[in-house]
């Protein structure tokens, strides 16, 4: 049972950390500290039911904007002055984001267009990335069926990941 | 001497942002590896927009990950993987991990992301050629697999999907109004609560035949089209188009007793449901013949029974080439 619960959380971390990370230095001065908020975000997960809720991602978000407003609180309280038009902007900005928690600006790119980009890649390529970024198959067991160093998967990942970066369609 | 590629510090920061979204995937960083990371960050501005735009890459992805078109690279993927597997199999001296070493299985093919208790677990249920499959599903639901189908099934807390890769299936879906209940053809997707239905893909078609309860049924131009209980729903891929009919239940759960039943049936789908159960698939020699309009019961995998029977009654033509049935309609069979 708790084999299976760490199993969920390690797998929801896999999925969400780096949007997560991205998340907290939009709105941290420093990428220690937004480590350390997404990190938060994951203790918080630790008591809480996993399989009853209704979306994982928008609950994680939620968590996230919440640690960041009980953050902001308590900089107003310790700088009451200096830090308060600071905070206060923070919080503003916080209300406004939250009916969208997933803050990370997902590119339009079409279906078709997204599909098609991944066709272009090598089919190896494109294989270890849907195996790693949509089925969370660890790097490990991608590189032993394979018969690769756990640095070569993480090279096809990125190879995959640069090239649909590198194609983006819309205006930046 | 060659010139130098300009987009080659792109590629090169591009890729570096994707392998920090890598590492910061696989859990906690030696504080080494978060001092680099930070030093990596702050030192260019350039360098927090890759990171940016290697997130966004990876959130288009899995935002996508439930449509078809995803679903099939994905079925890809992870028949590359289990292929790999059987083969690294032999090949290593320690062997695999054993939740990566799956029985093969003609019934159930298990897929991998997968196993279960897993996030996200999806499985494959797949018919062999004349074989028809029943499945119970982890949530009660059952599922009755016609022969030559494949479904690729994905369970989450916030719903049920269901992929009809190719084929015939049933559901009788257990009621959770908490979890909606969803299957995907082709381009449409059909949305139940508690209810029995079937949805099949056939010659550019999908099917859906309503039993009990309701269902919306929803296609490229997002509009939803409710059905009613006896109701069956004709919806060409790639139009947005529906047409109901009033479905003949029974004739059209014949198959689940290995009866088919067509009435005024094209022989092109007719052909593609008995070729689901036929070891050397029968093959349409015409356009004219695809088109002919054919009726009957058939045993499902009397492929012989199912040639003699139209050719007795219509203008078809049967002709054995390379080993393979082929339907004319006579007079045109001069080849």
């Amino acid at each position: 049972m708790e084999a299976a619960r760490k199993q969920q959380l390690d797998d929801l971390c896999r999925r969400f950390r780096p949007a997560l990370i991205a998340y907290f230095l939009r709105r941290v001065p420093n990428p220690a500290e937004a480590e350390d908020l997404a990190h938060d975000v994951f203790l918080r997960l630790a008591g809480v039911p996993l399989d009853q809720l209704r979306s994982a991602d928008a609950y994680i978000f939620q968590v996230a904007a919440n640690l960041l407003r009980d953050r902001a609180r308590r900089w107003k309280v310790r700088y009451a002055y200096a830090a308060d038009q600071v905070a206060a902007a923070e919080v503003d900005e916080l209300e406004t984001h939250a009916s969208d928690p997933e803050r990370i600006e997902v590119a339009r790119r079409s279906l078709a267009t997204l599909v098609a980009q991944l066709m272009e890649l090598p089919k190896r390529t494109r294989e270890i990335f849907i195996l790693y970024r949509v089925e969370n198959v660890a790097r490990r067991d991608i590189a032993q069926a394979y018969g690769l160093s756990l640095s070569s998967v993480e090279k096809e990942v990125a190879r995959a990941t640069a090239y649909l970066m590198l194609h983006r369609e819309y205006p930046r | 001497m060659t010139v130098p590629d300009p987009q080659l510090p792109q590629l090169a920061l591009a890729e570096e942002a994707a392998r920090w979204c890598v590492r910061l995937c696989e859990g906690e960083m030696t504080s080494s590896l978060r001092a680099q990371f930070t030093r990596w960050l702050t030192s260019d501005p350039a360098h927090r927009a890759a990171f940016d735009q290697a997130v966004e890459a990876w959130q288009e992805v899995g935002a996508a990950e439930g449509t078809s078109e995803i679903l099939a690279l994905r079925v890809e993927a992870l028949e590359s993987l289990r292929r790999a597997q059987r083969a690294g199999a032999g090949r290593q001296v320690f062997g695999i991990k054993t939740r990566w070493v799956l029985a093969a299985s003609v019934v159930v093919a298990l897929l991998f992301g997968i196993v279960a208790g897993r996030y996200p677990s999806s499985q494959l249920y797949s018919s062999g050629t004349g074989q028809r499959r029943n499945v119970t599903l982890a949530d009660g639901s059952s599922m009755s697999l016609d022969a030559s189908s494949e479904v690729l099934v994905r369970y989450s807390a916030a719903q049920r999907t269901l992929q009809l890769l190719r084929g015939r299936a049933k559901f009788q879906v257990a009621r959770d109004p908490g979890r909606p209940f969803l299957v995907r053809a082709a381009d449409r997707q059909v949305v139940a609560t508690g209810t029995m239905f079937s949805v099949e893909i056939v010659q550019k078609e999908v099917q859906v035949i309503l039993y009990q309860g309701h269902v919306s049924v929803t296609g490229p131009d997002r509009m939803p089209t409710a059905l009613v209980a006896g109701d069956e729903l004709i919806a060409p891929i790639s139009l947005a188009q529906v047409h109901i009919e009033t479905a003949n239940v029974a004739r059209s759960l014949s198959w689940e007793s290995d009866q088919l039943e067509f009435v005024d049936e094209s022989l092109a789908s007719a052909v593609e449901r008995v070729n689901r159960y036929a070891r050397t698939p029968i093959a349409i020699g015409d356009a004219a013949a695809a088109s002919e309009r054919i009726s009957g019961v058939f045993t499902a995998g009397d492929t012989r029974a199912f040639i003699e029977g139209i050719t007795a009654v219509s203008a078809l033509k049967a002709e054995e080439h390379n080993g393979q049935e082929v339907l004319w309609i006579s007079g045109r069979a001069t080849h």
